[in-house]
């Protein structure tokens, strides 16, 4: 096909489209609860986190507090950087692991379950499993995640979802969260090099420590983000 | 009501139709477009930014919408067997003409991968420049011109018009 006649076409295909029936009362009502939410778990006030609580819409992973305020260029969690990776991997009695990684393929990224592991049993809240983050570090720098992965120059500050999702944590066994797809990679790098030298990479999981259901807010500082890492399979 | 409560009010009633235009050119179905602009609203709206300038929270919410429709194919991949597709505008009432050549196309553009569906989209409806739908995809120029090339030779060989692109993937 000629790309002048898809150029012309292209219009009148989108013709299709209905005019929306955008509901901005609707719309306002989502934002100021997803802002609560957010507010909530940047460490924000305990009315925050409350009325966050209410809604069932606490956010477990996603940057931290500090990450917030810094522009995406200062993000040291973006394509070439060297992230902090000083976190502990316990917190409020849970601790967090890379249960596995496995490789699905030559062309794409490796099937990874995170592993929760717990000395009691609670019901923890925080984002659906396909939201927890995930970094592919080379040599201690990053080359890949998501799902939210900020590639070189990029300004954007992507959106993460702050639904909340229960996990019920038992001692008796650990529970395995799969991960679902982390596919992507930064412009340098191909799956094909990864899996050609997997020793010089790593799997590295970000997840903010577990809040616990209709628990009263936490106070003081926000805690650090709960920190596994795992080689990659060769 | 809040300063962001306004300015979305604004970016609605200004740009929503070009929005849900452009969800309608990603996805091909209605119902999904709507989804796709609300869900985008929703997080740029939600989330801090340095500018709240109306342009640049527009391009927020095209960039925003692209990452999610790329990210719903990915996941949706999985599920491709167990999910039934629901029935596209092809299953619309008796049309001819011109409205029957607008729904080949978009029954075409569903034979693409979301990737050469997003740069299609982004070249020929946005006429941004190769480079520019390079960055907006986070790959390389040579990718682009890769999905261009492929995807203009599928929707030929869908539309029964199949020749060769003199242009794709070149230039700005």
């Amino acid at each position: 096909m000629n790309p002048e006649e898809l150029r012309e076409q292209l219009p009148g295909a989108a013709e299709l489209a209905e005019p929306p029936e955008l509901d901005t009362a609707l719309l306002v009502r989502r934002v100021r609860r997803g802002r609560l939410a957010r507010r909530a778990l940047t460490g924000g006030t305990a009315l925050a986190l409350a009325a966050a609580a209410v809604l069932g819409a606490v956010r477990w992973s996603g940057p931290g507090g500090g990450a917030d305020a810094a522009g995406p260029s200062d993000d040291p969690y973006a394509c070439g950087r060297r992230p902090p990776l000083a976190g502990p991997a316990t917190a409020n009695g849970v601790t967090l692991s890379v249960a596995s990684v496995r490789r699905a393929g030559h062309d794409a990224g490796p099937v990874i379950e995170a592993g929760f592991r717990t000395d009691r049993a609670f019901e923890a809240i925080g984002s659906p499993p396909n939201y927890l983050e995930v970094l592919y570090l080379r040599d201690g720098v990053v080359v890949g995640g998501g799902p939210v992965l900020k590639r070189p120059g990029d300004r954007y500050e992507p959106g993460v979802d702050a639904v909340g999702y229960v996990y019920h944590l038992t001692p008796d066994s650990p529970l395995r969260v799969p991960l679902g797809a982390r596919d992507g990679l930064c412009p340098s790098v191909r799956w094909s090099q990864v899996w050609a030298e997997p020793g010089r990479y790593e799997v590295v999981l970000l997840v903010d420590p577990p809040v616990e259901l209709n628990a009263p807010p936490p106070s003081g500082p926000p805690q650090p983000r709960l920190v596994a890492r795992a080689p990659f399979p060769r | 009501m809040a300063d962001w409560a306004g300015l979305l009010a604004e970016l609605v009633a200004v740009r929503g139709a070009e929005l849900n235009r452009y969800g309608f050119l990603l996805t091909g179905d209605r119902a999904e477009a709507a989804d796709l602009v609300q869900e985008a609203l929703v997080r740029v709206f939600a989330r801090p930014h340095r500018s709240w300038e109306l342009g640049r929270l527009e391009g927020y919410v095209r960039r925003t919408m692209l990452n999610r429709f790329l990210d719903q194919h990915r996941r949706r991949r999985r599920y491709a067997l167990l999910v039934p597709r629901v029935a596209g505008p092809e299953a619309d009432a008796d049309h001819s003409g011109p409205v029957a050549d607008r729904l080949r196309l978009l029954t075409a553009l569903d034979a693409l991968s979301p990737a050469q569906r997003a740069c299609v989209v982004l070249r020929y409806d946005e006429d941004l420049p190769v480079a520019g739908v390079a960055d907006r995809l986070g790959c390389r120029e040579g990718t682009v011109k890769r999905h261009l090339s492929d995807g203009l030779a599928r929707l030929g060989a869908a539309l029964g018009t199949d020749r060769r692109a003199p242009e794709e993937g070149g230039g700005a």
